[in-house]
Parts: structure tokens; sequence; C-alpha cells
């Protein structure tokens, strides 16, 4: 049986990638796929406090299927927004999207 | 209609009022506002008086305040004394607003000069109404501040603002000194009523120091309201204003209120004889100043405020000397003939493209018949001169000096009285007689060495009188009269007053003459114990008009005639000439003295207030607005940098928690 | 060592280092292939931990669709010049790598000194999942219903060309 802090630890790792990503990558593609990734690593910490956890009961795999609804709706209207953003500004890069300044 | 003598005030005040709101579309029109509101009150007043002199003395009061034992009202009076004044005032103000409706047609802000002559005209009927001493002073500062507005009508010159200033300023020290004397004055008595201070004055209720401290306080208002000797400064002053307010102020509203606050609280003066002493040499001081310092000037309207301080002084002789009728018959008589001869110089300086320089005038006698006329009149009256009105009134100022004062007071009143009749006549000869010298626009006196001595040295003063350059643009349209040829006489607007005022000049004596008398002094006096009236004998009479001949033949002599040389006595004695031409150097005198200091002071704490105080609120406003623009520069627009931030910021958080509260073991 | 610690430790290390390359490596196109992997390997984990439902969804939703969606997003906009040259903040990259790592720190340590109990792993069935979708989260369910379709309008809206 692997013990419940290998699967902590491993979310963990995986949400600091993902922060990593999301605040120094420059491709907005990456980011999004950045902040998928940092979704990810909860559902994983979910699943895990349902299976192996002190108090284990099904929640926490009904909250993961709530977390994957949720999070490809972001992924739809991130990636459209993105592609607007193309079309109007023609850059994805995120440096060069700083109007919202004073 | 002596129950209804409140309108006398009111309709001035409808007509400020109407002015005030609709002033702008009536442009013009708004003279005849103005003219209807004094003529109203002036109705009433003729009215009011006629009722008085068969009649009682009426008052009507309204509680206002009570407190404790103290009940304070408010209401009117109509007693001799405020029946008379109520008269000189509406008639002058009357007149004087028909004159300014010529004389001020030019001016875009005629609506705004009509209002504020409407409010002067309230504060002055109001003031004389009054039936109480708090009344009056609220009426009093009303007065004040009017001639500070009107003084300083026209605003856009430095000189009439400065001149405001300095009237308001002078005239507050006076002030203060009243409002002191009154409130001593209430704790002392628990009353403002007139009569019943009197009734504790002659009771005895206030003892002689206090009642001496009182009435010099009080005479201390008369003194800065009145142009007397030492705040006279403001009156010279108050000639930028424009002319026709320079008659109201000097004949019937701002200088005559010290003389009757002096009358008004008679009773409480002749309890306490240092106080009267007081009031008599004021007076004699002021009226031998002020006469000597106008014997040089040259700027019209300047010799005549001189003259008005010489009179007033003359007033407060006679006031000093318990010559109570003697003070206030002549306060009428020269408010007639005051009013006619400053109404008369601003024809003059109308006529003459508005200079004021009599060194620019002359031979204007047969080129403005009527205002010569009248101005000889008024001339004549105020030198004292049989049958005029002055002659009537100067006499019992002298009779008062002579039977009640000393040898030096009456000796004074003497030597005033030659030199008054001198300098009106030194006025008189170079304005109208000889030739005409204002030809050319070209200043020929622009290098008078004594006028630049004297316009150097002072910060609060504004009293350049040979600044004819500056006359000429201040009224701007003053170039669209059209007559920029020779002088010619003015529309009837101008002349009617002057005709008004001279038949006043010439009749206004006989009210008191002795042959007819005395009506005035049986009028005024009834109810009230002001002692015996001095009266002089026939030889006194003779010798006021030896004295006034005296002065007109040597003015005729130096002026007309040429047989004496217009600088004789500027040769012989050019240090008292520079002296006089420069007014005893007292401007300079009070500017080294009070305003120096003053501003000094005010300017050291300014100086404080801008380091120190100005120094901490600028200090955390600018260490806010350098917070607010450097964290501002953190503020990029880079969404990842907002996301760094915040990420580190929790970490800083769970950090604290960390090591305060000790988690995660 | 068990057979679950086996394939633990294989799927694990396939997740992350996965997760590196999306970061690392050069091609964007490459990255989304990494980021497939990736969740992928996140899928078995469910599996091992006996979530096959999960398991299931997790290969559907995110292998399936959202990496398919993440390729269209990269076909449409800028995926031939993938470098923008050098990046010119520094200060971001160290302080973003030194954060992270921080708080990767702070949390495995309060992972490894808590002290959770190991006890018998609770298996959930589709069917315990059904019934607590419709009866407990039913109002949740339904929710999410809305805000996929919303989802799907809104994306449809922002992403289409302007009407000229």
């Amino acid at each position: 049986m692997v013990p419940i802090s290998l699967f902590l630890s491993l979310a963990a790792i995986l949400f600091c990638i993902g922060l990593y990503g999301v605040l120094t990558r420059r491709h907005l593609v990456i980011v999004l796929a950045s902040i998928e990734l940092m979704l990810n690593s909860v559902n994983i910490n979910l699943v895990a406090f349902s299976a192996i956890g002190p108090f284990a009961n099904i929640s926490g795999q009904v909250f993961t299927l709530f977390v994957i609804t949720v999070a490809a709706a972001e992924a739809a209207v991130g990636l459209a927004i993105l592609i607007a953003l193309y079309r109007n500004r023609n850059s994805i890069d995120v440096i060069k999207h700083d109007l919202l300044r004073w | 209609m002596i129950q209804n003598a409140w309108l006398i005030p009111v309709f001035p005040l409808i007509a400020f009022l109407i002015l005030l709101f609709f002033g702008r579309f009536l442009k013009e029109k708004a003279a005849y506002v103005g003219i209807a509101g004094l003529g109203l009150s002036f109705i009433v007043s003729v009215m009011v008086l006629f009722e008085r002199i068969g009649g009682e003395t009426y008052t009507y009061v309204i509680e206002w305040i009570t407190f404790g034992e103290s009940t304070i009202t408010m209401g009117y009076e109509v007693t001799p004394l405020n029946a008379m004044m109520l008269i000189v005032v509406t008639l002058v103000s009357l007149v004087v607003h028909i004159f300014s409706r010529e004389y001020m047609h030019d001016d875009k802000r005629i609506h705004v000069f009509y209002s504020y002559l409407g409010l002067f005209s309230f504060s002055m009927l109001g003031l004389v109404l009054a039936p109480n001493v708090l009344q009056l002073f609220i009426f009093w500062e009303l007065v004040g501040l009017c001639s500070f507005l009107l003084v300083g009508f026209w605003y856009f010159k430095p000189e009439a603002a400065a001149a405001a200033k300095k009237a308001f300023l002078t005239t507050r020290i006076g002030d203060v000194g009243l409002l002191l004397g009154l409130v001593i004055l209430f704790n002392q008595t628990g009353s403002f009523d007139y009569g019943e201070i009197f009734a504790a004055v002659e009771n005895g209720l206030i003892n002689d120091t206090l009642l001496t401290a009182i009435a010099l306080l009080i005479f201390m208002g008369a003194v800065g309201k009145s142009a007397q000797f030492p705040l006279h400064v403001w009156l010279p002053d108050a000639m930028e204003g424009p002319t026709p307010v320079s008659a109201l102020i000097h004949a019937a509203t701002m200088v005559a209120a010290g003389v009757y606050l002096v009358g008004v609280m008679y009773p409480l003066f002749l309890a306490s004889p240092t106080a009267m002493t007081v009031v008599a040499y004021t007076g004699a001081i002021t009226a031998f100043f002020a006469a000597t310092m106008a014997l040089v000037m040259t700027d019209i309207k300047r010799v005549l405020a001189y003259s008005t301080i010489s009179q007033l002084g003359f007033m407060i002789l006679a006031l000093g000397t318990a010559g109570y009728v003697a003070g206030l018959f002549h306060l009428m008589t020269h408010a007639f003939f005051k009013a006619l001869l400053f109404l008369g110089a601003g024809s003059v300086i109308y006529a003459v493209h508005h200079r004021q320089d009599i060194r620019d005038m002359g031979g204007l006698w047969g080129k403005m018949k009527i205002t010569a006329v009248t101005f000889l009149i008024g001339s004549l009256a105020i030198a004292g001169v049989f049958p005029l009105a002055g002659f009537w009134s100067k006499e019992e100022i002298l009779a008062s000096a002579l039977l009640n004062g000393d040898g030096f007071l009456f000796a004074i009143a003497l030597v005033t009285a030659f030199m008054t009749a001198f300098y009106m006549f030194r006025l008189f000869f170079k304005t109208f007689t000889g030739e005409y010298r204002g030809g050319d626009h070209d200043d020929p006196h622009a290098n008078d060495p004594g006028v630049e001595a004297q316009g150097a040295a002072s910060v609060a003063e504004a009293d350049n009188p040979r600044d004819d350059s500056v006359d000429q643009d201040r009224v701007p349209p003053a170039e669209d009269h059209g007559h920029h040829d020779a002088p010619k006489e003015n529309s009837g607007f101008m002349t009617f007053p002057l005709i008004v005022l001279a038949s006043l000049a010439v009749v206004a004596g006989f009210v008191n003459a002795p042959f007819l008398g005395h009506q005035l002094e049986g009028f005024l006096i009834q109810g009230l114990n002001v002692g015996a009236q001095p009266h002089g004998e026939l030889w006194l009479a003779f010798l006021s008009l030896a004295v006034a001949g005296g002065g007109i033949a040597l003015a005729w002599a130096m002026y007309y005639k040429g047989a004496i040389a217009e600088d004789f006595f500027a040769s012989k004695a050019p240090g008292v000439h520079k002296l006089l031409i420069n007014k005893y150097y007292l401007d300079e005198v009070y500017v080294a003295v009070f305003v120096r200091p003053t501003v000094a002071i005010g300017r050291f704490f300014w100086e404080m207030d801008k380091s120190i105080v100005d120094g901490i609120v600028n200090l955390i406003g600018r260490s806010t607005r350098g917070t607010g623009r450097s964290f501002s520069r953190g503020h990029n627009g880079q969404l990842q940098t907002y996301g760094l931030v915040s990420i580190l910021g929790g970490l800083v958080v769970i950090a604290l928690a960390f090591v305060i509260r000790g988690y995660f073991g | 060592m068990n057979t679950q610690m086996i394939f633990f430790i294989i799927l694990a290390l396939i997740a992350i280092v996965c997760a590196v390359l999306i970061m690392a490596l050069e091609r964007i196109s490459h990255r989304v292939v990494s980021m497939a992997f990736s969740f992928f390997a996140v899928a078995g984990l469910y599996f091992l931990l006996g979530a096959e439902f999960i398991g299931i969804i997790q290969v559907m939703v995110y292998v399936g669709a959202i990496t398919i969606l993440f390729v269209f997003g990269m076909m449409m906009t800028e995926h031939r010049n993938v470098g923008f040259g050098p990046d010119p903040r520094k200060g971001q990259q160290i302080l973003g790598f030194l954060g992270a790592a921080t708080l990767l720190g702070v949390l495995l340590y309060g992972i490894f000194s808590m002290d959770l109990p190991t006890e018998q792993p609770y298996v959930g069935t589709v069917e315990a999942i059904g019934l607590e979708l419709y009866g407990h989260y039913f109002i949740a369910f339904l929710g999410s219903g809305f805000l996929l379709t919303s989802a799907l309008i809104g994306a449809v809206v922002i992403a289409r060309k302007e009407v000229e």
C-alpha cells in the first residue's frame, strides 16, 4: 500500500511546477496548460484522500468530477479568449499584453 | 406718520435688494430705482419731522433677547436729534443719487454703485433711528462696510483698493474702542437703552473713573469714524472713491456718524469733565492740523477732504465745550454745504475729463456758470460769511469755545476759521478764475519734487494726489464722453442737485438764527438735560466775519489779483511747506511705527507657518505621493508579476504564521 | 517494495518528468504532447487508488478533449515561431522559481510532519458516485451543466470572427 503522503507529495510537486509555469512562461498556451496541471494536482489530492484518507468516502471523487467539469469549461473559454486576443493583437506573448495598467 | 418712521430706512433697503437681484438687467435705469427709494424716504422723513416738531418722542421696540434680568430690544425711535438727522441724511443721499445718474453713467457697474449707495443710506438711516446703542453699533459697522465697498468701488485701481483697506482698518481701531466702551457700559448698567443708561449716569451708579473710561472709549469710535486726529488719515485717501461717494461720506453718512454718536451719548460725556476736555482738545487739534494741510493740497478733492476733517474738528470742539446745539447745528449746515462743494467738485472733475489737480484748472467761471456760482455759495458758506449757513453755526461754535473752553481753544478755532476761508477761496480762485490750464492732457507737474518725496515711502497709503495719468484711466469709458474739447456746463442731473444744495446752504442757517429765536436749539434740547447753551455776543459775530473776510482777502490777493506771489509763503518757510505737503509725515510715521512692525510680525509667522506647519503637511502629502508613485511602478500590467507578488505575499504570511503560531509542529 | 509502490513510482516519475518537459521543451506541439502524457500518468494513478471511474473520465476529458482543444488553440495562433527571444524579466524568472520552490518546501514539510493514519483503502464504485451525484449534489450537478452550456456558448461567441 502506498502511503498517502507520497500522493500528496506528488501533487505538491506537480502544483509547484504548474505554478512556476504560470509565473514565468511567456506563451499563453503554455500558461493555460500550466493551469490545467495545477488543477490536476488538486484532483490527485482529492482522489487520494477519498481512497486512503482519514475519513475516506466518495465525496472526493464527486468533487473531482466537478473540478474536471470546471477545468474543461475553463480550457474552452480560455482558448477562445486566446484566439480572440491573437486575432486582435497579433501576439500571444504575455509580456505584450499589459493594458491592465495605470 | 411718525409710527411709520421705520419705512425710512426700508425704502433704500428695498432699492438695494432690487438692484442686487435685478441690477444687471436694469443697467442705467438702476439710477431711477435708487432715486425713487431715496425720494420716498425723504418724503417720509419730512412728514416725520413735522409731526415730531409738534409731538412727542416716539419709541417702538420689541424684545429681541432676554437673559437673566437683562433684555435687549430692537426697534426705532424718533427724537428731535434723529428727526433732524433723517432729513439731512435722506436729502443729501437723494441729491447724491440724482447727481450720480450723470456722473456715473459711463460706468458699466452703475447698478452695483447704486445698490451700494442704497445699502449705505439704509445703514446710516438705521443707525440714526436706533433706540439703543447695540443696534446703533450694528448699523455703525454696516456703515463702515459700505464705505469700504464704495471707496474701493474702482477696485481695479490699486490706489482705490489700498484706500478702501486703509479706511476700513483705520476706522476699525476706533470701533474696537467703541465696542469695549459698550461692553463696559452694559456691564455697569445692564442695558443698552439710551434712557436707562442716562438714568444710571445721572443717579451716579457708575463711578467716575469708569465713566471717564467709557466716555473715552466711545469717543474713540467717533474719532475713527469722524476722522479725528490721530485717526484722520483714512479720509483723504478715501478720495479715491467716486466723487459722489465722497460727497455722501463727507456730508451725510460716514463721518457724520461719529459726531452723531457723541451727540446721542451726550449726557454720558457731560458727566465726565475729563472726557469733555479730551473731546474738546481733540476737536481743536484736528481742526487746526487739517486746516493747515488743506492750505497746500493741490488735488481739489483732497482740499475738500481736509476741510471736512477740519470742520468735523469744529463740531467735536463744540460738543467738547458743552455746545451741544452748536456742534449738531454745524453738523447739519456742514452737511449741506460740504455736499454742495463735493458735488461741485465732481461737476468740475467731470467737465475737465476726470482730472483733479487745481493747477490744471482755472478759468471755469465763464464756462460753467451754474457750477461756479453754486460753488462760490458753498465756499462762502463754509468760510462763514453772513448770512449763509456756515456763519450761524460757526459763530455758535466760537461762542461755545470762548465761553466754556479756554483761551487756547478759542484762539485755535479763530485761526482755523481764518485758514478755512483762505484755503476755500484759494481753491475757488484757482479753479474758476484765471486762464484755463488744462488744455492738453500732458501733465505739467509730473516732476513736482515735494510730491515724489511723498509718494515714495509709504506702503499702506495710496495717496499720490498728482496721479493724473491714472485719473484719466480710472473710468475706462471716460474717453467716450465726447467732450475732449473745452469744459462746459453739465446736464440737469448734475446742476439740479447743486442748485438745491446751494439754496439750502443759504437758508439752513436761519433755523437757529438768534434773531429768529434759536428755533433749532429749542427743538433739539427738549427733554434733554444738556445745560444752558452758550450764545455769543454781537462782537463775536463781527470778529468771526472779519476773520473770514481776512482769509478771503488774502486768497484774493494771492490767487486772483497776484499782489502777493503764490509761492510767497512756501519760499519763506520751505520746511513748513514741505511738512504740510507731506501731511506732517503722519502716514510715514504710522507706516514705520504700526504697519511695518505688524507686517514684520505677520511675515515672521507666515514664514513659520510656511516652513514648519506647511512643511509638516507637505511632508505628509509628499511622502504619500512618493509612496504611491513608487508602488505604481510595480503596477506594470504584467499579470505574471502580479501573480508572483501575490505568491510571495502568501509565502510571507505562511512564514509569519510559522514563526508566530508555530504551525506544522 | 510491493507492486503498487513500483507502479506508483513509475507513474509519478512519468507525470513529473512530463510536467517538467512542458516547461522545458522548445516546440509548442511537443509541449502539448508532453502535457497529454502527464495527464495520462495521472489517470494511471487514479486507477492505482481504486478510482477507476475518475481515471476513465480523466483520460476522456483531459487526454482526449482538452489536449485536442490545446492543439486547436496552438494551431490557430503562433505555433511556428515559438521563441519570443530572450526573456527581459530575469528577476521574474528567478523569483518565480524561488517562490515555487519555497512553496514546495513548505508543502512537503507540512505533508511529512503530518501524522496521517493509514487505513484500509476505500473503494468507490460508480454506483456510489451516481447516487451521490444525483442525490446529495444534485443542485451542483445541474449547476455544472449550466456552466458547461454557458462555456460552450461563450467560447463560440468570443472566438468567432467579428461580422464586418
